[in-house]
């Protein structure tokens, strides 16, 4: 399957007709997702209507840490097989996973000073998050750091492969670092038993937080392969 | 492959010195820092063991830092590299030869004034040894990042603020780690399981950096 | 790797094209360079003559086009065919002395330090690089032509303006190493304004400057 998308007029093709879809399907699971979290799920027992951060915290969370990962496969991809659409892929993904880390980040923040009263605390789960943000940073700061933008792929693409291997050490010596320090008795994560008036929400919102995802990033990367035909057309001319 | 190993260690050990003052006044900005945290934190002694650790530990990564992204730029700039690399013997040789040559040219001034530092924040002298074991295994970790993130942004604009910015967030283990033995020497806890953890992650980054030095010294010299 | 039955085989590039940042900086260009063979580039400066020689050495990437040697494709940097590249940046440290770097790139090479002082540069060996003259320099870049071995003999030279600096007497020291060199069966490349070598009755190639 990666052989028969990896022509870029082919995937041009599929992208353009699948995007439509995506779109419809992003906007009706993006109502019908907030409608849930924010109309029709009980407030926490506890949190009180706080809790509806979770709705927004969470997915983006994951799709940060998931593209992340998609970024170290398409560097992996690019180094290795030199393949320009998973150069053209990282670069159309970076941007939109710093800017989920970011805003991780923050709604984490604005959920931790009702609930544990204060904006930011060391632990080790809002560390490595930290941490990743900051890798996002570095691999956005070198990839355009360059006077001419193909020059910082590789090294970027480098780069993202040794945040991979490093994200694994960042999460556990923070977690480690954490136990000794404070002892994981504030971290009260939306993972406790939940409920499932509470879990559809979060899984519609998951899904379509996914698609946005995906149409943004398809859409850069055809933007992107455009941007590059219309170099190649004056070149030729 | 050792011969030539010898030789680029050789070559640099001799534009270490022949660059002495660089690394003096690396040292006198560890000690500046080391002078500021006192001033600033007062000089309560119970204060100061308390922090101790830590700030030996961030005076010694902020001091050399600074110095990471020029490693490979004068061989850069001068086309050593382009030479190295018709050699038979990989480019991952002569990087790491000059990592080595780094480590110790800017570690060793380091461990030679720690005593000093120690009396000058009551860290107690029978922990010296373990302190500087650790503290050498730390650096070892950060010179293997500072060759991956030299080694990535040559050529680029704003290459000094660019190399820490890329550095800091991988060192964040090392630092973990390190203050983590550092603290249990001073309560006379066990190191060992530390000391591994930081040899392993030692071990581990010179198995990632070597050949991400490789592909980076590659690429800039394939732009430039 | 080439294997050793190939490095008299001859050089081909084939319709070699180069961009760089989105500018085309020649396009289609052939080149044979068999053994014991001189090609002198020309054209003006942005033209690609450095580019084309840095291409052969191995440094650059081209864009589109074949480069082979005997029908294989050559990877300049994985042959043991050995390249000289004498150009600017010379990769020389400027701290080191002169003696220290010519040392250097003969032990990087596996050579053994010069016999014979073709290019007197014994007078200002034991200086730094940094206090050398433009002139000097370039007779200590050349001086590394000179370190041998046996399989020196087949090297391709590629040579980047190197009589830009050079005296009157230092030239023909240059012209005669060059013509020793194609005798015994080497190959040289060189960019050059000033007329070099007219009279080993070299290939010529004309390089236009790019749009």
């Amino acid at each position: 399957m990666f052989d028969y998308f990896a022509n870029p007029s082919r995937f041009k093709k599929f992208a353009r007709f699948i995007l439509p879809f995506l779109e419809v399907a992003c906007f009706f699971s993006l109502g019908y997702g907030l409608y849930l979290a924010l109309y029709n799920s009980p407030a926490d027992y506890q949190q009180g209507n706080a809790v509806r951060i979770m709705y927004v915290h969470v997915p983006s969370a994951w799709l940060a840490l998931s593209s992340y990962l998609l970024l170290g496969i398409c560097s992996f991809f690019f180094l290795v097989w030199r393949h320009p659409l998973a150069e053209i892929a990282a670069r159309s993904i970076a941007p939109i996973g710093t800017g989920f880390a970011f805003l991780t980040l923050i709604t984490g923040s604005l959920w931790g000073k009702p609930i544990w009263g204060v904006w930011w605390a060391w632990d080790g789960r809002l560390t490595s998050m930290l941490v990743l943000f900051f890798f996002f940073v570095g691999y956005l700061s070198l990839s355009n750091a360059f006077d001419r933008t193909e020059r910082g792929a590789r090294p970027a693409a480098i780069l993202a492969l040794i945040g991979c291997v490093n994200l694994p050490i960042v999460k556990f010596s923070v977690d480690w670092w954490n136990t000794l320090h404070q002892p994981a008795s504030i971290m009260r994560s939306g993972g406790i038993s939940i409920d499932t008036s509470m879990l559809w929400p979060l899984f519609t919102l998951f899904f379509a937080f996914q698609l946005f995802f995906i149409i943004i990033v398809l859409t850069r990367m055809l933007t992107i392969l455009n941007e590059q035909k219309y170099f190649n057309h004056s070149l030729r001319s | 492959m050792i011969l030539i190993f010898w030789q680029y260690f050789i070559r640099e050990f001799e534009i270490s010195i022949s660059q002495a003052s660089d690394i003096l006044s690396q040292v006198g900005f560890f000690l500046l820092i080391m002078i500021l945290f006192p001033l600033a934190l007062g000089p309560d002694p119970k204060t100061l063991t308390e922090f101790g650790i830590a700030i030996v530990w961030i005076a010694a990564f902020v001091s050399v830092v600074p110095a990471y992204d020029r490693l490979f730029l004068d061989d850069y700039a001068h086309g050593f590299i382009e030479k190295a690399a018709h050699n038979a013997q990989p480019l991952g040789c002569y990087a790491a030869a000059k990592c080595l040559c780094f480590f110790l040219v800017t570690t060793l001034p380091l461990l030679i004034i720690l005593p000093a530092i120690c009396a000058m924040i009551g860290i107690k002298s029978s922990i010296f040894f373990e302190l500087a074991l650790s503290l050498l295994l730390g650096m070892f970790g950060m010179t293997l990042l500072g060759g991956i993130a030299s080694g990535l942004v040559l050529g680029a604009r704003r290459a000094a603020i660019l190399a820490a910015v890329l550095i800091l967030p991988l060192s964040s283990p090392i630092l973990i780690f390190g203050c983590m033995t550092g603290l249990a020497l001073i309560e006379t806890a066990p190191i060992k399981p530390y000391i591994s953890i930081m040899i392993a992650m030692d071990l581990s980054l010179i198995v990632v950096a070597i050949p991400a030095m490789q592909l980076g010294l590659k690429n800039a010299i394939e732009n430039n | 790797m080439v294997s050793s039955d190939l490095v008299h085989e001859s050089l081909l590039l084939t319709n070699v094209t180069l961009f760089r940042a989105n500018k085309l900086i020649f396009k289609d260009l052939n080149l044979n360079l068999s053994s014991g063979e001189i090609c002198i580039l020309n054209g003006p400066n942005g033209a690609g003559k450095t580019s084309l020689l840095r291409i052969i050495a191995g440094y650059l990437p081209f864009s589109y086009g074949i480069m082979s040697l005997g029908g294989h494709i050559f990877e300049p940097l994985k042959s043991n065919l050995p390249i000289w590249y004498i150009g600017n940046p010379f990769g020389f440290h400027p701290n080191l002395s002169a003696a220290k770097n010519l040392f250097q790139i003969a032990m990087m090479r596996k050579l053994q330090m010069l016999e014979e002082d073709k290019f007197n540069i014994k007078e200002f060996i034991k200086q730094p690089i940094r206090t050398l003259s433009t002139g000097q320099l370039q007779r200590l870049a050349l001086s590394q032509l000179l370190l041998r071995s046996n399989r020196q003999k087949e090297a391709i030279w590629l040579l980047d303006e190197p009589n830009s600096a050079l005296d009157s007497s230092h030239c023909l020291t240059l012209e005669t190493l060059i013509e020793e060199h194609i005798k015994f069966g080497g190959r040289v490349l060189i960019a050059a304004h000033q007329p070099l070598c007219r009279h080993l009755a070299p290939q010529i190639i004309q390089l236009k400057a790019s749009s």
